[in-house]
């Protein structure tokens, strides 16, 4: 029981910074088309700039933490300034400008690199790496965190598409790029700043594990597959398809690994083929885009 | 008749000064030129932090030589390449190396650029150094008889780690990454675990960028094991690991490769360490150990580990070496390099030496190991060295 | 014709999609508060003209004077922001959002403080009770006639001084031509300027005052709308002059 209870906490910590991952695709396609392979290296940045603001400067951790994801918010603006918008107003197709980002990959990772070396550096955590005592299970306290803040912004994500006319127009941009632009939405500025809110919540993710594991060059890989896995689980449509196929990945991956009576080295590979699985039977994931009716 | 004699005998004496003047004259020009010995160092991909904590020992001891005068009196002058850890690019490099007149070649990046590399110097003819790498088919794969390996083999690793476990452990759990080296030790721990009749009762690999081992922890506390072997080598996952095991409160003491003994877990889990156990080659109560640790401090400000004594001793083996040839020439270098024996180095335990025996290339002791452990957030003391003599 | 300079003056107007030329040329005008029909077979441009006209197609060159100010360059929100409004074809609703959110986003312009939007809600659904019936229906499970009236009242809900019609009364049932023919005289009478593209000649010049008449990207007749109701070539309900016709 206690173990399963353990899981439970393991689950809603990597559903939620796998569902962040899957958002961060989900907030650049859809008004834009474009599937965004350097949402991992986003995250690698976030942690490296957290590692700048919370570790050399020590700033307190809030300002810290959003002055990390400003600038790697500033970093997706810039990238969509610089590469994308080109290509797009070219007219080139969609392939393209994912092309392009998928050489950016390679061009955050030496950057990382070079700036911040190739070792792994040390993350503090906000809250410290103490225990919440809840009864006959003890949560981690940035297990806690990760899955507040986590939820946080999955929240305001959905609330900002749903509640707010802002959140309306990025959907109408996805669901009629020329109208939207006839009713006088800035396209460009809505292509901006999905790239900023973007990288912004992959940076988020990045924040949030690295206390965890470290900040380094590499960890963006893992997290961009995990992410898309989430995200093609889930469905490629909506905030609510991000969080349901983060928490099934995550759920997935731990179960099998606690109580499957196969070698962990096999239990690996089992995410995969359930994403490969979802992508066969079921291709719009568990909750279909709205734009199907 | 005296005539003749006196001629033949004058030709002699002349023919014997012009010789003598010409060898003499030979040394002379040559005192100048440098020798240089070539180092291979990853500067930007996966074994960076190795290859430069080495590097920084082969400085020191190119200076230390370069100050008492040099060998051969001449100095030695390094000559650096960047093969960012790819195998086909340390070969060229080799090459190049090989072209600018080097007579050593020492390896710091991964064991596949060196395995590659030595394509380069089997072909040049030029010897070659791993300083530091345990995969145990250097040597072997390729017949380059160019190529010595100095560094502790895992299958010497592991026999020391499980004679240690042997004395304490009779059922432990083993665990691992899936990087290629992290499979490859836990192959080799598995072996030697199984060969000491210890039983392995829980087994599990953490994938690379893994978010959190909570299950596969899980199925070690329910296996309940007296020890925890962990034959991983990548950073974040092994950081993951003392902080989840940390968590769970779990008590079983954790042995671990060499791997342990990079200081960079000290920075990223501080305290989260205290008595881990590792295998080393650094045993710090040795006089050798001692004399360089204090040259390293009064550079660096820090206290050295097995990284740095590797890259030393890769450049004071050679040195060595160089003095038995007699002359900077590569084929004379191989030899004296193959006819090492019993030379007393930075790294192994106290009372053992590096040495290449005559159908062999690997210069460790295979009981050159010790078991070491971590107190007060710092590498303490050897703890076991059972299996050297003294 | 008004002796005021006209609200729309497009002038030597040359735009189509990457190389393709779809107009050439092309020069109109609409006067302030005139309704102005634009008619022509498939094919002919008229829809292009009307996107080039409202900013969304990349390539155009000439001049597109709008209220003195020249729109050439500006990009669609621009536009938008500057009185014009457009009913594009196949009108082009948010079908998942609600019909709430479809008005409100033709509004997302609307520089004026947050109250006039509550304005806007009132006066198209005065002008269309039906949107207001099924304020929170998903738009796409509306009937045609709805959404084209949706659309016409999302364009309105900018306050625009004009509006451009890409053939809003496709695919219609007559009943439904007459409701939304009947609120367009509504709008015409509150100073609207309208302009018209369509197929359907006879209900187009019932509508308008002028027409343009467009063939292969050119303006080929022009007129009151008196004098090109009378024409006998232009007399079928879709429009069909001989090919290579006059001009």
């Amino acid at each position: 029981m206690t173990d399963l209870l353990e899981l439970a906490v393991s689950i809603l910590e990597a559903g939620g910074i796998y569902a962040l991952m899957a958002l961060a695709y989900l907030v650049v396609l859809r008004p834009t088309g474009i599937i965004n392979f350097a949402v991992g290296e986003w995250a690698t940045l976030a942690s490296f700039f957290s590692v700048a603001t919370l570790g050399w400067w020590n700033l307190p951790y809030i300002p810290g933490a959003v002055l990390a994801l400003a600038g790697v918010a500033a970093i997706g603006a810039l990238t969509e300034q610089a590469t994308v918008r080109p290509m797009i107003e070219r007219g080139a197709p969609i392939l393209t400008p994912i092309l392009i980002l998928l050489g950016m990959v390679v061009v955050y990772r030496e950057a990382a690199a070079l700036g911040f070396g190739t070792q792994n550096l040390r993350v503090p955590p906000p809250l410290g790496f103490g225990r919440i005592d809840l009864g006959p299970i003890a949560i981690p306290m940035q297990s806690a965190v990760v899955i507040a803040v986590s939820g946080i912004m999955l929240a305001g994500t959905w609330a900002f598409f749903e509640r707010t006319i802002w959140g309306k127009a990025f959907q109408a941009v996805a669901i009629d790029r020329v109208a939207a632009g006839l009713m006088g939405i800035n396209l460009r500025l809505v292509a901006a700043f999905s790239f900023a809110g973007g990288a912004a919540i992959a940076g988020t993710a990045g924040v949030l594990q690295a206390p965890l594991t470290s900040a380094h060059y590499l960890m963006g890989l893992p997290l961009a597959i995990k992410g898309f896995s989430a995200l093609v689980i889930g469905g490629v449509g909506r905030v609510e398809g991000c969080i349901l196929g983060g928490l099934v990945l995550a759920a997935c991956e731990r179960l099998v690994m606690r109580y499957a009576p196969i070698p962990s080295g096999f239990a690996i590979g089992v995410p995969l083929l359930l994403m490969i699985l979802f992508l066969l039977v079921r291709p719009t994931g568990l909750i279909g885009a709205r734009g199907r009716t | 008749m005296t005539k003749t004699r006196l001629t033949r005998r004058a030709l002699l004496a002349g023919t014997a000064a012009a010789a003598t003047a010409a060898t003499l004259k030979a040394p002379a020009i040559a005192q100048n030129a440098p020798i240089k010995i070539g180092v291979i160092t990853d500067r930007v991909a996966n074994s960076a932090m190795w290859a430069t904590l080495m590097g920084e020992g082969v400085e020191l001891a190119t200076k230390q030589v370069n100050d008492a005068g040099g060998v051969l009196g001449r100095r030695i002058e390094l000559a650096w390449e960047d093969d960012q850890d790819r195998p086909d690019v340390s070969a060229t490099r080799a090459r190049k190396l090989i072209g600018d007149g080097v007579v050593m070649i020492l390896s710091l990046s991964s064991s596949t650029a060196a395995q590659q590399a030595q394509t380069a110097t089997l072909e040049g003819k030029v010897p070659h150094m791993s300083p530091s790498h345990s995969a145990d088919t250097l040597t072997t794969r390729l017949n380059n008889p160019y190529f010595f390996q100095m560094g502790p083999l895992a299958s010497f690793q592991i026999r020391t780690l499980m004679a240690y476990a042997g004395t304490r452990f009779r059922r432990v759990a083993l665990l691992t990454d899936n990087s290629a080296l992290g499979t490859v030790n836990a192959t080799s721990f598995r072996q030697g675990l199984q060969q000491g009749n210890i039983q392995i009762v829980a087994d599990e690999t953490f994938e690379r960028g893994v978010t959190d081992v909570t299950p596969a922890l899980q199925r070690v506390r329910a296996a309940n094991p007296e020890g925890i072997f962990h034959a991983g080598i990548l950073g974040a996952e092994m950081a993951l690991f003392f902080r989840t095991y940390h968590q769970m409160g779990l008590r079983q003491p954790v042995l671990g490769s060499f791997n342990l003994s990079i200081p960079t877990y000290l920075d990223l889990v501080p305290g989260l360490l205290e008595g881990v156990q590792f295998i080393d080659v650094y045993d710090d109560v040795k006089p050798e150990v001692v004399d360089f640790a204090n040259r390293y401090k009064a550079v660096h400000n820090k206290d050295p580990f097995s990284l740095p004594a590797y890259g030393y001793d890769g450049i004071m083996l050679t040195v060595d070496a160089l003095r038995r040839a007699g002359a900077p020439d590569r084929e004379k270098l191989r030899d004296a390099m193959h006819a090492t024996r019993n030379y007393t180095a930075v790294i192994g335990a106290r009372g053992t030496t590096i040495g290449f025996a005559p159908d062999r290339r690997i210069g460790f002791p295979e009981n050159g190991c010790v078991v070491r452990t971590i107190a007060n957030n710092k590498h303490g003391h050897a703890v076991w060295r059972g299996l050297a003599a003294s | 014709m008004s002796a005021a300079p006209p609200m729309l003056a497009v002038e030597n107007l040359t735009a189509g999609h990457g190389p393709v030329t779809v107009i050439d040329g092309l020069s109109l005008a609409v006067g302030a508060r005139e309704a102005v029909a634009l008619l022509g077979p498939n094919g002919a441009g008229k829809s292009t003209l009307v996107m080039a006209i409202a900013g969304t197609l990349r390539s155009r060159t000439g001049r597109v004077d709008f209220a003195g100010r020249n729109l050439i360059d500006l990009p669609p929100h621009a536009i938008v922001a500057m009185g014009v409004a457009v009913v594009p074809e196949g009108r082009r609703i948010f079908a998942p959002l609600s019909v709430l959110d479809n008005l409100h986003l033709g509004a997302i312009r609307l520089p004026a403080a947050r109250g006039r939007i509550g304005e806007r809600y009132e006066s198209v659904f005065a002008l269309f009770p039906r949107l207001a019936e099924r304020r929170q229906q998903r738009a796409g499970t509306l009937s045609g006639g709805e959404q084209q009236m949706l659309a016409i009242g999302r364009a309105l809900m900018s306050a625009p001084t004009m509006i451009l019609l890409d053939e809003p009364f496709l695919g219609l049932a007559p009943k439904i031509v007459d409701e939304i023919l009947a609120t367009l005289h509504v709008l015409r009478r509150a100073g609207l300027t309208v302009l018209l593209v369509e197929q359907k000649t006879e209900l187009a010049l019932n509508f308008c005052d002028r027409a343009y008449v467009m063939q292969k990207g050119r303006i080929v007749r022009e007129g009151s709308a008196a004098a090109l109701a009378g024409d006998p070539a232009l007399s079928a309900d879709y429009f069909a002059l001989p090919a290579g016709g006059p001009g």
